[in-house]
């Protein structure tokens, strides 16, 4: 079974980005240091390090905000979506196995049934997102499926049919947020061709 | 003094990232309800009606020849994590340690249908624990003699 989630993928973007960070940080700790040393009441005309506090403030600063907006997306498919208005041309009792080929392609599975068989047409959709404050990090990972099982009788003509449509469904989000609000899923049904019409 | 510190010291564990918390949350595909799921009756709902009221499951499988086995999963887990890490002076050696809360489990649903595919029993829960184990299909003699 391959129904575990991992945020692998993303992992190497995330590593990435922590070592640019900590690099960062590195020279944020010198500027912080200066800052220390300096005081942070010093203005520019007070000192003959005045440029180099006023360096080392921006440097801190800009460092310090690159640590609070720090964040990362991805996205990754498996297969097309399944064409969901091509569903309506499939008719129980008449409809072929050489035509639901022609209408959907080549089958991602074939089970055979006794004398029966099922083909499974079927694509994923994953988004992840990151919000990376190194020593605080959140991250969320959402897939979602398209399935379409149809199944044959030992005629290899349609005997039945059922599918679920999920890919357009996928969010990014946070792992606080609820990512499965039906209004939130109704209004991307709409957006889909074929999905409202199939329920 | 004190409040400079302080902001050192968090400013250092950001440096090194030494320590890390994380909040994940893992999510595939969307839970089957009960509201869905009750109307169904084992001995009377046919293969049709169980499609219509859950949609497509996600494996499929051969059950004593001529029956079949509809099986639906999906993950909602949502769960902290943390990691440790330490590098040691002079020394390639490095140390770390990671745990998470996310417990990947993968809930699900399994429906088993007679050779008529008319729903015969209902399981619910690990989908690990419910889900019959994979077997090559029936050979034709098993085929013929069903």
């Amino acid at each position: 079974m391959a129904y575990r989630p991992s945020i692998l993928p993303e992992l190497d973007l995330i590593l990435c980005l922590q070592r640019m960070f900590a690099m960062l940080a590195g020279r944020a700790l010198r500027a912080f240091q200066q800052v220390l040393c300096f005081g942070w009441g010093t203005t520019s005309a007070d000192t003959p390090y005045a440029n180099d506090m006023m360096n080392s403030r921006l440097s801190l600063l800009l460092v310090l905000s690159l640590f609070f907006a720090s964040c990362a997306v991805g996205r990754q498919s498996t297969n097309d979506p399944i064409d969901a208005t091509a569903l309506s041309q499939l008719e129980p009792g008449k409809t072929t196995a050489g035509q639901v080929v022609s209408l959907f392609g080549g089958p991602t599975e074939v089970v055979q049934l006794g004398r029966r068989t099922a083909y499974l047409y079927s694509a994923s959709t994953t988004k992840s997102a990151a919000l990376i404050l190194l020593v605080f990090n959140m991250g969320n990972q959402d897939t979602r499926t398209d399935r379409l099982w149809v199944f044959f009788d030992e005629n290899d003509v349609l005997s039945h049919y059922g599918a679920s449509m999920g890919t357009h469904r996928t969010q990014y989000a946070m792992p606080y947020e609820d990512i499965h609000e039906a209004s939130d899923n109704e209004a991307r049904d709409v957006k889909r061709p074929g999905v409202v019409e199939a329920k | 003094m004190r409040v400079s510190l302080v902001f050192a010291l968090c400013l250092s564990l950001l440096a090194t990232s030494c320590v890390q918390f994380t909040y994940l949350g893992a999510y595939y595909d969307q839970p089957v309800e009960d509201a869905a799921f009750a109307g169904l009756v084992p001995g009377e709902s046919s293969l049709q009606d169980c499609l219509d009221a859950l949609g497509a499951p996600h494996v499929v499988q051969e059950y004593r020849v001529h029956g079949m086995s509809m099986a639906w999963g999906w993950t909602d887990e949502v769960g902290w994590g943390a990691d440790v890490s330490y590098g040691f002076d002079e020394s390639p050696l490095a140390a770390s340690f990671s745990w998470d809360s996310v417990d990947r489990f993968v809930a699900g649903l399994v429906l088993f249908f007679d050779a008529e595919l008319k729903l015969e029993t209902v399981r619910r829960g690990s989908l690990a624990d419910i889900l019959p184990q994979r077997r090559p299909p029936a050979s034709i003699e098993d085929i013929e003699k069903n």
